[in-house]
């Protein structure tokens, strides 16, 4: 045993060789843990408190939305989520058995809910306080609280289809779902530690991050408009039963839309009950055929291009050939409106006077004019969905086209198109981008404002004061007399389109009644359209549904905006009119325009196409905007008669329609009535005995909630 | 007992360096284990009891003059194989592996006494044909030597322990003298014999092998371990998080085997970089003494155990480190005096007994 055999040499060379190896070893280990623990360090620390933590959501406020003064339209109640953490939970069934009475759940959900191999799960949505106190006493472990804001719409339709709506995550229609990323601000969490089995450290660390609140909008509509507007709009769905009505509010000066709604809508605090055609916005989203209002796009162009002179005559035979086909005026039927000027061309709403006035400006100016009025093409509203309208194509535009195109046929134009339009006509000529949102206001009071914006200029001053003045006359000596205000001046105009089927052919019997007018005409404050979309019930005339209706919603708004009456004196309407006799004549378009042409308004009393009686009685000399009623035949023989809405009406009034109908009265009180029993619309049998209520107005209690 | 010669020739910085390895060990396994049991220092306890039972076992190694060591090394061999196979017959299951022999008080692993059984027998017998290594097939009687044992373990399965064995008799032999191409050329022999190997092995040890190169193939469960360590070590940063913090990959439970094999990790996570450079700067020491002590031995035999002995502990400790920061395969190799393991320590504590009974006995004395 010596070690003479190995030479020192060789050994003390492989040791030195074994010996830096294993040096090498350890100086490897520790040149990775540079890299892992100084280089890589931060970075792993992250996954580290990541993969410790699990996080309970706290949902951020939702922005409000405000009206104009700023009136909340939609805001945010707290509630509670509640959720579980299946992993924390020992006795899955006990839990189970505890919640399922409090939550109203089915015991055998929630344990298949507990027993998910999720790291949570919620178990119930937007609790109440109540619930959430419940169960915070059960004490219970792995059920966790998190806050969620319950979205809510205090005034329940009121711009409903404007506003939309929230489901529980996010806005699903209308500003709501348009606006999403900025009402919603961001969600905030709160963190606990948990171990490597996702169990709650019972000292560990908490940590909550605040959510970043909503930004609010503030809207340009009016609270109150919108209410005025929505009131007379379901008083109207009730009394006509037509298929919808549009109605746009809007500042003629700025673009900024002060109501905007449509009818049939919905109640955004239970929207699944109502049917999804009823959530969108149909003032922006439909489009339709416009009509006679259309005209004052001809009327404006030919003034601006200088083929308008008021007072040139003209000859209307009721008809006007273009390219060898013959177009009609609604005037056709009594032989055209004769010899008039071109100003009661456009009083008349005379379509010969107008498809000569087309034919003046050329086709493809008028064309341009369409267009440059901002037809065809959206307005840039700030609401998603809007319609874009159709016009004829260069292709298919002729003389025929063009033609009526100058009256407003053939074109199909969203409501707001045309709101815009007007209002670029009566502001001294400037196409303005209409909107809703005003200003959005963060969180740190940061503020964010729409200011208005004008488009382009499409007609002079002078060609918007012209069109002013005619809009004027309309009101005060034309077609839209009937929603005359006194010692207001204002300008109007009535549609009446008939309605366009799936296959392009035009519905008989189906029309869109529509108003456009402003008010005053020395400063136009506001402009007001209204659309009915095909009244059930009742004259399918502008005039006579759209017009009344207008005068209500504008009277309102006029009294609310404080808009005093004009000083200077307004065109003399004479207050008081002679009724046409109408008894023995067909029941036909010219058979109303008589009334209408003298500022009656008509109500139907029984069915049939004659006309038997009227009230009040021929050559009666009455107030302007009078009720006529117009009794039809022949007389309904069958058993059933529909009982008549007496509302309003005086004893001697319902005593006359009563009898006319063959039923009998009995009336308590007096003054106007007030209520009615069997109600209106109730089918009775010939004679019966209709109760009546009356009292003297303004003394009765309101029942219309405000 | 001890000549005073022989007690001035102790190597007392190697002791020192084990004994503050040591220490580290059992703040480290107090801080893993706090929570295991109702009393926080039971696992403390137990390591800090087989640590005084190991001083008395290099005492009583220290006591033998090695060349007792030399004499009885063929018993040693043979005795070391029966216990191996006795584990194979007899031994408890844990973990898909066998083992361990119960003996009641104490279970025994025989696979670790195996490292030094083989070096010791294995260094007489490379003594014995010293000077017989010019031929390219003189090796071969020495691979048969490990071959047996390394068989024994590889069944149990310990594919890590077994690799081990392999280790030690390639830096024995190239201590031995052994041509350095004739050493080349056994590790290309045996590389390319690995496809073999890998088919013996079974799916789980082939698991190991493959998520080593791509941890998160497989995040959830085998992967699991690499990727929690690496977010332990890496999270430990410079200073780490200290010891016993809350919070930490170790104490949230997210480390598994954080006292054994994973003890790496709970370390350098909660002592940070500069704990883990203090440890390793601690082992080299301990590698730099026990190479000295072979510099310096009297003879052969005692040169070869010493490298058999360092080889042995860099090797565990380059696997087992490597393995808690991605660079090497998940082997279950413990680290030296630091996992918790009785056979692991008790055989770590006898090897140092023998590396310093060899240091000690450096020179000749005329009796």
């Amino acid at each position: 045993m010596s070690r003479q055999t190995i030479s020192n040499i060789t050994v003390k060379r492989r040791l030195i060789f074994l010996f830096f190896c294993m040096v090498a070893a350890v100086f490897a280990l520790i040149l990775r843990l540079v890299w892992v623990q100084l280089i890589k360090g931060p970075e792993l620390q992250e996954r580290a408190w990541e993969q410790w933590t699990r996080a309970n959501p706290a949902r951020a406020q939702r922005g409000d939305i405000f009206d104009r003064n700023g009136n909340l339209l939609a805001g945010s109640a707290s509630s509670l989520s509640i959720l579980a953490r299946p992993r924390q939970i020992e006795d899955k069934a006990s839990v189970a058995r505890q919640l399922a009475p409090i939550l109203a759940m089915e015991e055998e959900r929630i344990l298949d809910l507990l027993s998910r191999q999720v790291d949570s799960v919620y178990l119930k949505r937007q609790l109440d306080e109540e619930i959430a106190q419940e169960i915070r006493k059960l004490d219970l472990e792995g059920i966790y609280f998190a806050p969620e804001p319950k979205r809510y719409y205090p005034h329940k339709k009121l711009a409903s289809q404007l506003l939309g709506f929230v489901g529980i995550d996010e806005g699903l229609a209308g500003l709501e779902n348009q606006y999403e990323s900025v009402l919603a601000g961001q969600d905030g969490r709160i963190e606990m530690q948990t171990d490597g089995k996702g169990k709650k450290v019972p000292q560990g660390v908490e940590k909550f991050i605040p959510p970043i609140e909503g930004t609010d909008l503030i809207l340009t509509i009016d609270q109150n408009i919108q209410f005025i507007m929505e009131r007379e709009m379901e008083r109207v769905m009730l009394e006509s039963e037509p298929l919808g009505i549009y109605a746009i509010a809007m500042d003629p000066q700025t673009g900024e839309i002060l109501g905007i709604a449509g009818k049939p809508d919905f109640d955004p605090n239970n929207y699944a009950d109502y049917p999804p055609e009823n959530w969108k916005l149909t003032p922006i989203t439909n489009t339709f055929e416009p009509g006679s209002t259309f005209k004052l796009v001809t009327l404006a162009a030919a003034i601006e291009e200088g083929h308008f002179r008021a007072d040139e005559g003209f000859f209307c035979t009721g008809y006007a050939k273009v390219a060898g086909t013959s177009i009609g005026c609604w005037t056709r039927g009594r032989g055209g409106h004769g010899p008039i000027t071109f100003t009661e061309v456009v009083l008349g709403s005379c379509n010969p006077g107008f498809i000569e006035l087309g034919n003046r400006i050329g086709a493809d100016k008028l064309m341009e004019y369409v267009k440059a009025f901002g037809f065809g093409q959206k307005t840039g509203i700030d609401i998603i969905g809007e319609g874009t309208g159709i016009l004829f194509s260069p292709q298919q535009y002729g003389p025929v086209e063009a033609a009526t195109t100058s009256f407003g046929q053939g074109v199909s134009v969203t409501p707001i198109q045309q709101a815009v339009a007007v209002a670029a006509m009566i502001n001294g000529g400037y196409l303005l981008k209409p909107y809703v949102v005003k200003e959005m206001r963060d969180h740190e009071g940061n503020v964010q404002r729409n200011e208005p914006h004008v488009l382009r200029r499409v007609i002079s001053a002078e060609t918007s004061e012209e069109v002013k003045r005619i809009m004027e006359l309309v009101v005060t000596d034309g077609s839209g007399k009937t929603a005359y205000m006194e010692g207001y001046r204002m300008g109007g105009k009535t549609g009446t389109a008939q309605k366009v089927g799936p296959g392009g052919r035009y519905i008989d019997g189906q029309y869109i009644l529509s108003y456009i007018g402003f008010v005053p005409v020395e400063d136009p404050k506001i402009l007001l359209y209204i659309a009915v979309d095909a009244p059930q019930v009742g004259p399918q005339w502008g005039s006579q549904v759209a017009a009344p209706m207008y005068k209500r919603m504008m009277e309102s708004i006029l009294q609310y905006m404080e808009i005093p009456p004009s000083t200077v004196a307004t065109e003399t309407v004479p207050k008081i009119v002679e009724v046409p006799n109408l008894i023995g004549l067909p029941l036909d378009d010219h058979t109303i325009s008589l009334l209408e042409e003298a500022g009656l308004l008509v109500r139907y009393i029984g069915q049939g196409n004659e006309i038997l009686n009227q009230t009040p009685k021929g050559g009666a000399r009455v107030p302007l905007q009078t009720e006529v009623l117009v009794y039809l035949g022949p007389e309904n023989t069958e058993e059933e008669i529909v009982v008549p809405d007496l509302q309003g009406k005086t004893l001697r009034e319902a005593t006359e329609i009563l009898n006319w109908l063959g039923l009998k009265i009995n009336s308590s009180g007096s003054g106007v009535i007030i209520r009615q029993e069997p109600e209106p619309q109730a089918k009775v049998k010939k004679d019966t005995v209709i109760n009546v209520e009356l009292a003297v107005p303004g003394q009765e209690q309101a029942e219309d909630a405000p | 007992m001890f000549d005073r010669r022989l007690i001035r020739n102790l190597d007392w910085l190697l002791i020192l360096t084990v004994i503050a390895i040591f220490a580290i060990s059992l703040i480290i396994i107090t801080s893993t284990t706090v929570n295991f049991t109702g009393d926080p220092l039971y696992y403390a306890k137990r390591h800090a009891l087989r640590f005084g039972a190991g001083l008395v076992a290099l005492l009583f190694i220290l006591s033998l003059d090695y060349t007792y060591f030399y004499r009885f090394a063929p018993y040693i061999y043979f005795a070391n194989v029966l216990l191996l196979l006795a584990v194979l017959f007899v031994g408890s299951d844990s973990g898909g592996a066998q083992r361990w022999i119960d003996l009641k008080f104490f279970e025994l692993q025989p696979s670790e006494f195996a490292k030094l059984a083989i070096i010791i027998s294995l260094a007489r017998h490379l003594t014995d044909q010293e000077g017989n290594f010019d031929s390219f097939f003189s090796a071969i009687p020495f691979f048969l030597h490990v071959a047996i044992p390394m068989f024994l373990i590889f069944r149990q399965p310990d594919l890590g322990t077994s690799i081990v064995f392999i280790v030690i008799l390639l830096g024995m032999l190239f201590m031995a003298g052994i041509k350095f191409k004739h050493l080349a050329a056994y590790i290309g022999l045996g590389l390319a014999a690995l496809p073999f190997v890998w088919f013996r092995l079974k799916d789980y040890q082939k698991m190991r092998l493959i998520i080593f190169l791509d941890p998160y193939q497989d995040p959830l469960n085998d992967g699991y371990q690499i990727i929690q360590s690496l977010i332990a070590v890496g999270s430990g940063g410079l200073y780490g998080k200290g010891l016993f913090a809350e919070g930490t990959q170790n104490h949230l439970g997210f480390l598994l085997e954080q006292h054994t094999d994973f003890i790496f990790s709970a370390y350098a996570e909660e002592t940070g970089f500069i704990g883990a450079v203090i440890l390793l700067f601690l082992f080299l020491v301990l590698i730099l003494r026990i190479i000295r002590v072979a510099y310096q031995a009297r003879d052969t035999f005692g040169t070869l155990v010493c490298i058999g002995i360092a080889t042995m502990m860099t090797f565990h400790v380059l696997i087992n480190v490597g393995m808690t920061i991605g660079i090497m395969p998940v082997t279950g190799l413990p680290l030296p005096f630091v996992s918790y393991g009785g056979s692991s320590l008790l055989m770590n504590m006898m090897a140092i007994g023998v590396v310093l009974n060899i240091g000690m006995r450096r020179q000749k004395f005329m009796f």
